[in-house]
């Protein structure tokens, strides 16, 4: 999971969980890069103030789901979603979707 | 008249912008302004001061607890964020006392479109951009034109939410069809009238397509799919309940990494539930 922090809270050995790129879209620091000290001080010289950081999952897992609510979130999403996902981002906001209406409901 | 003449005619009867916006606008053209002018401007208006503080503590902002002043939030935030906040919690407060039509209450109009803004600020953040000032007040501000359907032409609006329902299509097909002008297109006759950030007006006017005409813009992206992601997670409601497709192109546009919405969903809901509090319940 990536959390979106504070450059306050980001600390030395913290994996970049996503390319850090300015306006222009140049990469200043790549994604899996490990902080070290010398980006803190650079993030403070170029006044980042949020990073995002990648985050050990949980752990745990998440709670079952009964099949049956698979198949009655599968119904609402076929009410509201009138498309098929067409690529890895689409499938995962099918998903998305269905984590919704399986666990937040 | 249409809807449009008649929206034409009577926007100039909306309220204006607060005094403390324009100031505040008016204070950062100007090289030479510190934080504690800035700071000062925005303690002449008290409720702003306070939910301004409020929401800089807020988890998305990442200082939970800390920041005490305003002077500390400009420090923190930027000088362009915390005006934001300001523009965010005035045109909220602006349009929230308006009588529900048909099912559409602007309370869910507004926790749709936190819900938007929190997610564009997000997809913001997993692309890697390094300023994002605007993508919250963005996604705050996206829908704005339905709100000028529901000022100024109630009677008719009420008709497009029973065609939603009826049709079961999407609400800017519906308004096409019944005001023969749709939101985007309403909400850029108030970015006009408000004379918003050119940014700002982009992503109102375009987060249906996702581009500028047919130039790539990271922050109307953002909000294309911010939108898409709100009505998926049910945040508020956004006159129809339906997912729309996205532009397939946006992904081009949006380096985002793998699985980026199911990795978001138990922070997306935190920040969402907080600032649904924090700016629509007093």
């Amino acid at each position: 999971m990536i959390k979106l922090t504070s450059t306050e809270d980001v600390k030395v050995g913290m994996i970049l969980g996503a390319p850090l790129v300015n306006q222009y879209g140049q990469i200043l620091i790549n994604s899996g890069a490990e902080i070290e000290e010398r980006h803190l001080e650079l993030l403070d010289k170029w006044g980042i103030r949020y990073l995002s950081i990648l985050q050990e999952d949980a752990g745990g897992g998440e709670a079952p789901v009964d099949e049956n609510q698979v198949q009655e979130a599968e119904g609402r999403l076929g009410e509201r979603m009138k498309w098929k996902p067409r690529n890895q981002f689409e499938e995962d906001l099918v998903q998305m979707a269905m984590k919704k209406m399986t666990q937040y409901q | 008249m249409s809807i449009s003449e008649k929206i034409k005619s009577r926007i100039h009867t909306l309220p204006t912008l607060p005094t403390i916006y324009h100031k505040l606008t008016e204070s950062m053209q100007n090289p030479r302004v510190t934080t504690e002018d800035v700071a000062k401007i925005i303690s002449t208006d008290q409720a702003a001061s306070f939910k301004v503080l409020k929401v800089a503590n807020s988890p998305f902002y990442g200082f939970s607890g800390r920041i005490e002043t305003i002077t500390r939030a400009i420090l923190h935030l930027g000088f362009n964020e915390v005006k934001n906040i300001v523009l965010a919690l005035s045109v909220i407060n602006l349009f929230s006392k308006h009588k529900k039509v048909e099912t559409f209450r602007p309370v869910d109009f507004w926790a749709h479109s936190i819900g938007v803004g929190i997610a564009s600020r997000m997809i913001g953040a997993y692309v890697g951009i390094s300023n994002l000032e605007n993508f919250f007040l963005a996604g705050i501000l996206h829908d704005i034109g339905k709100l000028l359907f529901l000022e100024f032409a109630d009677d008719e609006y009420s008709e497009t939410l029973r065609v939603v329902k009826e049709k079961k299509i999407p609400i800017r097909q519906a308004e096409k069809e019944t005001l023969g002008l749709d939101h985007p297109e309403a909400g850029r006759l108030l970015a006009d009238r408000w004379k918003l950030p050119l940014t700002i007006k982009n992503a109102i006017y375009n987060h249906h397509e996702g581009f500028v005409g047919d130039k790539p813009d990271l922050l109307v992206a953002s909000v294309h799919v911010g939108n898409i992601v709100s009505r998926i997670m049910e945040m508020g409601y956004a006159g129809d309940d339906l997912i729309p497709e996205p532009n397939e192109k946006v992904w081009g546009v949006l380096n985002l990494p793998e699985q980026p919405f199911t990795g978001m969903v138990d922070e997306l809901m935190q920040n969402y539930e907080e600032t649904v509090g924090l700016l629509l319940r007093d």
